[in-house]
C-alpha cells in the first residue's frame, strides 16, 4: 500500500514535469508552480475523493461516447468503438479500462480550455467538484482539505467552469440565434437520466422530504424556457423516483423474487428509457436549422417535449405501480398490479400487464414446481401455500396440518376452486413421496405434455392455467386413489375392521366368544394380553378368517384397557387393528377411536347375549332336574316340598329370559343390519367413487360418523346411551338368580338320588326302604326360593325401568331410523304396571304366561 | 517483464493515445503512460483528472503572467 502510493507519488511527479515541460524550455520559472500543483495533486489524492458507486466498463464508456457527441464528433463515434475493442483485445482489465474512460472522460478539451474569448456570464455559485465529507475518516487526510485550497485558485476554477459552459451556451445561441437552446435541450436530457446539469440539479428534499430539480438562478435562463424546462425534468424526477424503487434491496438477498422480479421489470422498462435518451442525444447533437425548416433533424425544449411525451406517461404509470406496492411482497404485490390493468388507458394497461408479466413469472415456477414436483420453493410470504411444522410420526399429519392455504396470499388470477385444486395436488405428490414411497409418479408426471406446458405459461393464460391445474389435479388424484385402493387396499383392510372389530364375521365371533367366554370372566388381573392372544389365533384357525391375508391378522391383536383392577376380563377387553401410513392417514386415530366405542358397545351386547345363552342353558337343566325330581319323588312315594314354587319362579325366569333375549337379538340386529351394513354399503359406494384422496378421508370420516349416529354414541345421545349401559347391564343380573335356584334344586336332587339309592340297598337288604329313624327330606327350601322369587323381582322391575327409560328416550332424540327397532321393542315392553310387593308372586306367574305367549309369536 | 507483455502494454498506450488525441485533450504519449500507470496503480481518475486540469490551470496562469511580464 505504502509503496503504491510512493510510486504514484513519483508518477504524478513526473506527470507534473512533463506538463510544465515545454514552459521550462521557454524559459519560465516553473518550480514554484511545480511545488504547488504537487502538494495540491497529493493531497487531492490522499483524500477521500468521491467515488462513483458504479465502475461499470460500459457506463464509462457510455458518457464517452456521449462526450464525442458533444462535442460534434458524431463520426468519430465508430472509431471509438473500434478502439475500445482493441484495447479489450490488448488485455487490458475492464478496472483499468473503465478508469481509463472515466479519465478521459473528465479531462477537459484542449478546444474547452482555448475558447476563452467568449462573452462572460455570472459565474455559477456552487462548485463544480463533488466531495464527500461525509465519509471523512479521522486520521486520513481529508477531503476538506481540498477545500481548503487558498481562495485564489478556488475562484480561478470556479472561473474556468463557468468559462468553459458559457463558451458553449454561446456557440449554440451564435449558431441558433437563441439562447443557448442547444444547451437547455442537454441539460433537460441530463436531468432526465437522472444526471446533474451545469444548470439543472437535483435537490433532494427539497420539500417536505420529497427532491425536485432546481435551475440555478444565476444561468440567466428566460422564465419561458425555464419553466417548459422544469416541466420536462418532471421525466428526471420520475425516472429518478422508478430507478430507486428498481434498485432497492436489490442488494439484501432472501427478499421475496416476486419482488425481484417486478423491480427487474421496472429496470428493463428504464433500460428502454435509456435507448431513447441516446438517440435523442445523438439528435440533440445536431446543429438548429439557420433558417427556414429544412427537414434536417434537430432538437428543442418544445420538440423535447413532444418526443418525451409518451415516455413520461408511461414512467408515470411505473412511479405510480412503484409507489403501490412500496411494502408488498408476494401475491399481494401482484394483487396490487393486477388492480392498475382495469386502467382505461390502453398505454397504461399495457405498460402494467408488461411488468405483472414478469413479475408473475417466478410465482408461476412456484406453482409449476408444487404441482408437478411437490416442492415449495417460494421465500417466505411469496406464495399462498405454506408449509406448517408437523411431526413425521404422527399419521396423517402431513396431510392435514403438512401444507395450508393463505388465503389472503392467493394471487387474482387463480381462483379459491383452484388453489384448493393446487394445493390438494402437490400435497397428494408429497404424500405419495413420503407415505406411500411412490417417487416414480412424480417423474412420470414430468413427462406429461401438461409439465411442458406448465412451463411455457405465462401471466394473462388464466384459462390454460385453469385448465392445466384441473387436468394434472385430475390425473395425481387418480393415482393416489388408485395407489390407496389396489397397492394398499384399504378396502379390504377396512373390511376387517368391520368383521373382527365390530363382530360381523359370525363364525370368528362365536369361535372366539367359545375360547374366550370362560377366561373373561375372571377378573382382569389374572389375564394377559399375551394369554388371550392363543384364543385369538384359535378362533382365526377355526374360522373362515383363515382365508384372509396374513397381513391382517398379523395387525389384529387384543388390548385388555386395565383400570382400577376390580374389572372383570369383560370390562377390559377389546380388539385393535393397527394401521401405519398410508393407511392411517385415511383410518385415522379419531375414526380408530370411535370404531373402538362401536365396538365395546357391540361387545357389551355380546356379552349380554352370551350370559342369555348361558342362562338359557342352565334355565334347561335347571327345569329338567326339577322333572326329574318330581318324578323320583313321586315313583318313591317322598315328599318334595317347593317344587311348586320352583316351578313358578322358573316360568318368570323364562319369560324374562326370552324377553331380554329379544331385546339383546333386535338390539344386535338394529346394529348390525340397520346401522353397520347400511354405513358399509354407502361407504364402499363411496370409496369405489371417490375422486381423490379428500373424499376418500371424507367417506371414511362419514361411514365412522353414521356408525356412530346409529349406535347412539353420539354426544347428543349421551342419555340414550348411558341408559342402554345400565339395560344392557340389568341383562347380566339374570344369571345369578338362576344360579341361586339351580343349585337349590340340584341339591334337591341329589339329597332325594341319595335318599332312593339308600332306599334301593335297604331293599336288596330286605329290610324296610323308609324307617322312622329316616329324617326328613330337606328338599328344596322355600323360603330361599321365595328370596330368588323376590331377587328376580327387582331383576325384572331394573330390567322395566330402564327398557322404559330408554324406550321413552328413543323417539324424542332420533330421527325415523330407529322407527323399526322401537317397533319390535315396543312389543317387549309389558303394558301392566310393576306389582306391589305383596302380590308378587302371582303377579309374576300371570304376567309370565301372558309374556309366554306372546313371545311365541316371535 | 517479458516480451509479450511488453507489446500489449505499448498497444495500450497507443490506443488510449489515440482516443485522447480523438477527444481532444491536448496529451502527448508520455503524459498518457504515465497517466495509465497511476490508472493501474488504482488512483481515482476522476481525481487524476483534476490533477491534470489543475496542471494545465498552473501552466497556462503562468503563461499568462510570463506574457503580461513581456507586454510590460
Amino acid at each position: 500500500m505504502e509503496a503504491t502510493t510512493r510510486e504514484s507519488a513519483f508518477l504524478i511527479e513526473k506527470l507534473i514535469d512533463a506538463g510544465l515541460d515545454p514552459l521550462r524550455r521557454e524559459g519560465i520559472h516553473t518550480d514554484a508552480a511545480a511545488r504547488r500543483v504537487l502538494s495540491y495533486s497529493l493531497r487531492l489524492l490522499g483524500s477521500r475523493f468521491a467515488l462513483p458507486d458504479v465502475r461499470d466498463e460500459s457506463l464509462a464508456l457510455q458518457s464517452l461516447r456521449r462526450k464525442v457527441m458533444q462535442q460534434g464528433h458524431n463520426h468519430q463515434l465508430p472509431r471509438l468503438d473500434d478502439l475500445q475493442l482493441r484495447l479489450v483485445m490488448a488485455g487490458t482489465p475492464p478496472e483499468t479500462r473503465s478508469a481509463l474512460f472515466t479519465l478521459l472522460t473528465s479531462l477537459p478539451s484542449q478546444r474547452d480550455a482555448e475558447a476563452t474569448s467568449l462573452p462572460q456570464l455570472p459565474p455559477i455559485q456552487s462548485s463544480s467538484l463533488h466531495f464527500a465529507p461525509s465519509r471523512q475518516q479521522p486520521g486520513s487526510k481529508q477531503a476538506s482539505a481540498v477545500l481548503r485550497k487558498d481562495p485564489k485558485d478556488q475562484a480561478a476554477s470556479l472561473r474556468e467552469a463557468a468559462m468553459r459552459q458559457d463558451s458553449r451556451a454561446a456557440a449554440d445561441a451564435r449558431s441558433a440565434g437563441n439562447f443557448g437552446e442547444v444547451s437547455l435541450v442537454r441539460e433537460v436530457l441530463c436531468a432526465c437520466q437522472a444526471f446533474d446539469g451545469e444548470h439543472v440539479r437535483y435537490k433532494g428534499a427539497a420539500m417536505k422530504g420529497l427532491g425536485g430539480f432546481e435551475i440555478a438562478a444565476a444561468a440567466g435562463i428566460p422564465p419561458v424556457q425555464r419553466s417548459l424546462m422544469l416541466k420536462l425534468c418532471e421525466l428526471g424526477w420520475l425516472f429518478r423516483k422508478t430507478q430507486c424503487h428498481a434498485k432497492e434491496e436489490v442488494m439484501s438477498d432472501g427478499g421475496s423474487a416476486i419482488r425481484k422480479a417486478f423491480q427487474a421489470a421496472l429496470q428493463h422498462e428504464l433500460n428502454s428509457l435509456y435507448q431513447l435518451m441516446a438517440q435523442l442525444d445523438a439528435l440533440a447533437g445536431h446543429p438548429l436549422p439557420a433558417g427556414e425548416d429544412t427537414g434536417a433533424p434537430y432538437l428543442t425544449l418544445r420538440r423535447l417535449a413532444v418526443w418525451i411525451g409518451e415516455p413520461l406517461q408511461r414512467l408515470r404509470t411505473l412511479a405510480a405501480l412503484a409507489d403501490a406496492v412500496v411494502d408488498l411482497a408476494g401475491a399481494q404485490l401482484i394483487s396490487a398490479l393486477d388492480a392498475f390493468t382495469m386502467h382505461g388507458e390502453p398505454g397504461a394497461s399495457g405498460t402494467v400487464e408488461r411488468c405483472l408479466r414478469q413479475a408473475c413469472m417466478p410465482l408461476l415456477e412456484m406453482i409449476r414446481c408444487w404441482l408437478f414436483e411437490g416442492r415449495l420453493t417460494s421465500s417466505p410470504g411469496d406464495f399462498f401455500i405454506t408449509a406448517s411444522p408437523h411431526s413425521k410420526t404422527k399419521p396423517g399429519s402431513l396431510w392435514r396440518t403438512g401444507y395450508l392455504l393463505e388465503e389472503g396470499m392467493r394471487p387474482p388470477f387463480v381462483s379459491a376452486a383452484m388453489a384448493d385444486k393446487l394445493l390438494r395436488g402437490g400435497k397428494t405428490l408429497i404424500f405419495l413421496r413420503e407415505c406411500c414411497g411412490d417417487a416414480e409418479f412424480e417423474q412420470s408426471l414430468a413427462r406429461t405434455p401438461m409439465a411442458a406446458a406448465a412451463s411455457q405459461l405465462s401471466y394473462g393464460q388464466t384459462d390454460q392455467l385453469e385448465r392445466l391445474v384441473e387436468k394434472t389435479a385430475a390425473r395425481i388424484d387418480r393415482h393416489v386413489v388408485s395407489t390407496l385402493l389396489d397397492k394398499y387396499s384399504i378396502v379390504s383392510h377396512c373390511s376387517a375392521i368391520k368383521r373382527y372389530l365390530l363382530l360381523s364375521q359370525g363364525d370368528f365371533v362365536a369361535a372366539l366368544m367359545e375360547g374366550l367366554g370362560g377366561e373373561l370372566t375372571r377378573s382382569s388381573r389374572e389375564i394377559s394380553e399375551y394369554g388371550l392372544a392363543g384364543y385369538l389365533d384359535a378362533a382365526i384357525r377355526a374360522s373362515s378368517a383363515q382365508y384372509d391375508n396374513p397381513d391382517v391378522h398379523n395387525r389384529l391383536r387384543i388390548r385388555l384397557e386395565h383400570g382400577a383392577g376390580s374389572e372383570t376380563g369383560w370390562d377390559v377387553f377389546s380388539l385393535r387393528y393397527s394401521v401405519d401410513e398410508p393407511l392411517a392417514t385415511v383410518l385415522t386415530d379419531a375414526g380408530a377411536a370411535q370404531i373402538q366405542a362401536v365396538a365395546r358397545l357391540l361387545w357389551a351386547l355380546k356379552r349380554a347375549e352370551h350370559s342369555l345363552s348361558a342362562a338359557w342353558l342352565l334355565l334347561n337343566t335347571t327345569q329338567r332336574t326339577l322333572s326329574r325330581l318330581t318324578a323320583k319323588a313321586k315313583r318313591a312315594h317322598l315328599p318334595c316340598t317347593g317344587t311348586g314354587a320352583v316351578l313358578g319362579v322358573l316360568k318368570n325366569l323364562q319369560g324374562l329370559r326370552n324377553e331380554m333375549a329379544h331385546l339383546c337379538t333386535n338390539l344386535q340386529a338394529y346394529l348390525m343390519f340397520e346401522v353397520l351394513e347400511r354405513a358399509w354399503t354407502q361407504f364402499t359406494a363411496q370409496i369405489a367413487a371417490a375422486p381423490d384422496l379428500d373424499s376418500l378421508i371424507g367417506a371414511h370420516g362419514e361411514y365412522v360418523d353414521a356408525l356412530m349416529a346409529g349406535a347412539l354414541l353420539c354426544e347428543e345421545h349421551e342419555e340414550v346411551q348411558h341408559e342402554l349401559t345400565q339395560l344392557l347391564a340389568s341383562l347380566l343380573t339374570l344369571l345369578p338368580q338362576l344360579r341361586r335356584l339351580q343349585f337349590l334344586v340340584e341339591g334337591a336332587h341329589v339329597e332325594i338320588d341319595t335318599r332312593m339309592r339308600n332306599m334301593v340297598d335297604r331293599t336288596r337288604a330286605k329290610e324296610w326302604a323308609i324307617t322312622e329313624l329316616d329324617a326328613p327330606l330337606r328338599g328344596i327350601d322355600e323360603d330361599e326360593v321365595f328370596e330368588v322369587g323376590k331377587g328376580l323381582v327387582s331383576v325384572t322391575r331394573d330390567y322395566e325401568t330402564h327398557l322404559r327409560t330408554f324406550v321413552d328416550l328413543l323417539p324424542t332424540q332420533t330421527p325415523m331410523d330407529l322407527n323399526f327397532l322401537l317397533f319390535r321393542l315396543d312389543k317387549v315392553i309389558p303394558t301392566r304396571m310393576l306389582a306391589g310387593d305383596g302380590e308378587q308372586n302371582r303377579e309374576l306367574e300371570r304376567s309370565a304366561e301372558k309374556r309366554n305367549g306372546r313371545t311365541a309369536l316371535f | 517483464m517479458d516480451q509479450t507483455a511488453v507489446a500489449q502494454a505499448n498497444a495500450a498506450l497507443n490506443i488510449v493515445h489515440e482516443i485522447a488525441t480523438l477527444l481532444d485533450t491536448g496529451l502527448d504519449r508520455e503524459e498518457v503512460a504515465i497517466l495509465i500507470a497511476l490508472v493501474e496503480n488504482g488512483v481515482n481518475p476522476e481525481a487524476l483528472a483534476e490533477v491534470v486540469k489543475e496542471l494545465r490551470r498552473e501552466a497556462a496562469a503562468l503563461r499568462a503572467a510570463e506574457m503580461d511580464s513581456r507586454g510590460l
